[in-house]
């Protein structure tokens, strides 16, 4: 097995090596794969990890199958849910009762339920969730869901079959950034449509901000909640579908450090633009604790420091300097708050990506609709909502900072993460 | 540049926030914590708005509690400068303006208090209510009437009437309207309120604004399902309106799934003891606000426009115990007391009060039509 930093030059050699193709990633209007047939609603099939309430797999196949409240009616899908491949089946699965109901066939294997128990690809769409379930961690303590080894298995069904189809892919791509490039190669190699990543940036956002695309701007912050390889992602997700819009266009990351505890604190009082940001985000959370005995209180260092035990940061410069900053604050606040500023007025762009979260004010996870839409807008159009280098990017974020972390915070220079590529105009967030 | 103006609090309980109603459980009243704190320590020790924490604008000088309760909760605050009166007519004494905050949801106000604040009051003075302004169109009457002659601003009303809307955008402003529909939960008269509050800004938004509501009808029960049936109210309308619910009640609690409640016709199965007003008002508009306990447990709107098109949005209520949705109305409040201007109309108010009167009086002669009092 290669150490970290063997595997971390091979990476970057991969990426190198399909760096002409993930250049031309820029047009992320991609080449239709999937010619529409008129008169047959496309039918896709879903690979996940564990079918359970609350489960990631179960807030997708549930939008599919029952249909979700979108624009003000209750929408049914314009695609059929067919097949499921599902590899794990705890108390509480829910797999078998979702197959009784609606009658979609479960297959023993990823290969049938693309095929459809046939002999070549016979889905218009593929949906990967492999979240939840479980799996081994390594010693970075990131779990390793089985995304890549799904896809891969799939991506074998294209090849044999000739055609390949529009793919989705809940949250970062993989924990090795390898991986994860050879998933984008893929892509580009078979010309299918790649969307993936979290719910964070086409969720509700309070205010309803649509931070100016092409804005100046020099850093990006998230304050968050969550553990490591888990809501950290959703951190880099919620920075990062922001951070993209400023002027040039994303450039990629030049290097990344992980810090925790005592030094968390000690980044916030030595950086004074970053803290600012970390106050104008904060002032957007639903849930920033206070002083006990008040609804809430003017938030302080002190507090912030009382009420977070473990903060987590990572700390990203940019290749053009650019600087985004994700602080993973657990007990501090249990909501997902953005801050940016604008280089030339100093101004401070700030809202919340809103999460209806299941167990507080919500029963459903409605954060996943948004995303259920553009997959089924993928499928159809043969385009993707926003780019698959952003996820491609959040994913060697999160990779590369818990690689930082595990090395005790050292900073790692990312000549692997020379992604970039440009934001749409138009964010895709939830907003009608 | 506004000047800062000392407040004076007269409460009728002070107690730290509740927990958050458990969602999965069904919700009987979704108030999750006084009003009197959630106002209070905005308007003592600042709140965060438009991406920064903003500093009290005015001084809350003195609180008064009616019977102490929850008064022993208010010790911390007392670093703020505030003064625990003995007497509500001191307290009014000792400030410029004046909030009167009742338990609960405020569908039940205390008259006495905003008698002691009328008779109290500075000149000038400006005063709000929590809540419903009067238990009566009569003590409404009672109140505009002694506050015009002793030169006092009055004006009342809940977070609903400064809301947040899911899609985040406005109802239409001079959209000819056919009709409105809103759902909320909890038990009487707390729900009511909620409900008239929560309509009553949306369809003032059409042209003309309020024109008046001139006979309002109970229904309950299986009733409330046949007059849907019969196109009495509009089922399309619930539809949208539920569509925009984070929280269905049944199976999505057991199993997460996201049904289509309304499509399945699992509504009146969830439903328990609904409760629907329906208003007419003078201008034909139709209004209903129903009371559905077991079938979502957030507030959710829709209207038919008079090109048939649809509105429709969740009422957002943010997370216990900071929630959040305050802010605009404590935001509303400050302006109010640095200006003096009413934030929102009058007449509203007065609706608010008459429509609860007839409402109260409807209960027992349900699915009779009853002639609301004319507008003063």
């Amino acid at each position: 097995m290669m150490d970290s930093t063997s595997r971390m030059e091979w990476s970057r050699r991969q990426f190198v090596m399909g760096a002409g193709g993930l250049a031309a990633a820029a047009t992320f209007g991609l080449p239709r794969a999937m010619a529409k047939r008129p008169g047959r609603r496309p039918r896709i099939a879903l690979l996940a990890t564990e079918v359970r309430r609350l489960s990631h797999a179960q807030h997708f196949i549930d939008r599919f199958l029952e249909g979700y409240g979108w624009q003000g009616r209750h929408h049914r899908p314009d695609v059929d849910l067919v097949s499921l491949y599902v590899e794990q089946f705890p108390d509480g699965d829910l797999t078998r009762d979702r197959v009784r109901r609606h009658g979609v066939k479960l297959y023993p294997t990823i290969s049938e339920s693309l095929t459809l128990g046939g002999s070549s690809l016979a889905v218009d769409g593929v949906v990967i969730i492999g979240e939840h379930g479980l799996y081994a961690r390594n010693a970075r303590a990131q779990t390793l869901y089985p995304r890549y080894r799904y896809f891969q298995e799939m991506v074998k069904v294209f090849e044999s079959s000739g055609r390949a189809v529009p793919v989705f892919n809940d949250k970062h791509l993989s924990t090795d950034w390898a991986e994860c490039v050879t998933m984008v190669g893929a892509s580009r190699r078979l010309n299918f449509p790649f969307l993936a990543g979290s719910s964070l940036p086409v969720t509700w956002r309070f205010p309803a901000l649509e931070l100016p695309w092409g804005v100046p701007l020099s850093e990006s912050v998230c304050v968050c909640y969550g553990g490591v390889d888990s809501y950290d992602f959703h951190g880099l997700e919620t920075a990062q579908c922001m951070s993209e819009r400023r002027a040039g266009g994303e450039a990629g990351i030049k290097s990344v450090q992980a810090l925790e505890g005592e030094a968390v604190w000690g980044l916030l009082q030595q950086r004074e633009a970053t803290r600012q940001l970390f106050w104008s985000a904060l002032s957007r959370s639903f849930t920033s604790r206070g002083r006990d005995g008040f609804t809430f209180s003017e938030p302080t260092l002190e507090l912030a420091r009382r009420h977070c035990e473990r903060p987590v940061a990572y700390v990203y410069e940019h290749r053009d300097g650019f600087r985004t900053t994700m602080f993973l604050m657990s007990g501090l606040l249990n909501d997902f708050v953005y801050a940016g500023r604008r280089e030339d007025t100093g101004e401070t762009y700030s809202c919340q990506m809103y999460l209806p979260m299941p167990m507080s004010l919500a029963t459903l996870a409605d954060f996943f609709s948004p995303l259920v839409h553009h997959i089924e807008d993928m499928i159809h159009s043969g385009r993707t909502a926003y780019p698959i280098e952003r996820t491609l990017l959040t994913s060697g974020m999160t990779l590369f900072a818990v690689e930082s972390l595990y090395r005790g915070g050292i900073q790692l220079e990312t000549p692997a993460m020379n992604v970039a590529y440009q934001a749409p105009r138009e964010s895709a967030f939830w907003r009608a | 540049m506004s000047t800062s103006r000392r407040l004076a609090f007269l409460l009728e309980d002070f107690s730290l926030a509740a927990p958050s109603t458990a969602v999965g459980q069904p919700t009987p009243n979704p108030v999750r914590s006084t009003p009197a704190q959630q106002i209070l320590d905005r308007l003592s020790g600042g709140y965060p708005r438009d991406g920064e924490f903003r500093r009290p604008r005015h001084q809350v000088a003195t609180v008064f509690v009616v019977g102490g309760g929850g008064a022993g909760d208010l010790r911390n605050r007392l670093e703020r400068g505030l003064v625990v009166s003995p007497t509500a007519e001191a307290a009014v004494r000792a400030a410029d303006d004046v909030l009167i905050v009742p338990r609960g949801a405020g569908a039940v106000p205390i008259d006495d208090l905003t008698r002691i604040a009328l008779a109290e009051a500075r000149p000038g003075a400006r005063i709000f209510v929590y809540g419903a302004l009067a238990s009566s169109t009569a003590v409404a009457l009672e109140f505009t009437r002694q506050a015009a002659m002793r030169g006092l601003t009055l004006i009342a009303g809940t977070t609903l009437v400064t809301p947040w809307f899911l899609p985040p955008h406005d109802p239409p402003r001079d959209s000819a309207l056919r009709e409105a529909l809103i759902v909320v939960q909890g038990t009487w008269p707390s729900a009511e309120l909620y409900g008239v509050e929560g309509i009553l800004p949306i369809v003032g938004r059409r042209p003309g604004g309020e024109s008046g509501v001139h006979r309002v009808r109970h229904l309950e029960g299986a009733a409330v399902w046949q007059a849907g049936k019969k196109e009495e109210w509009s089922r399309r309308l619930l539809a949208a309106a539920l569509s925009r619910s984070h929280s269905p009640q049944g199976d999505a609690i057991k199993d997460g799934r996201t049904q289509d409640l309304f499509g399945l016709g699992l509504v009146p199965k969830m439903a328990l003891q609904p409760r629907a007003w329906q208003w007419e008002h003078t201008d034909r508009l139709k209004t209903t606000v129903l009371v559905l306990d077991g079938v979502v447990a957030d507030f959710n709107c829709a209207l038919e426009l008079g090109d048939r098109s649809q509105f429709s949005a969740q009422i957002f209520r943010a997370p216990a115990p900071a929630e959040h949705h305050y802010t605009p109305l404590v935001a509303a409040l400050e302006d109010y007391f640095s200006t003096g201007q009413r934030p929102w109309p009058q007449e509203r108010e007065w609706w608010t009060v008459a429509l609860l009167e007839i409402m109260r009086s409807a209960v027992g002669r349900s699915g009779r039509w009853l002639e609301v009092p004319k507008s003063p």
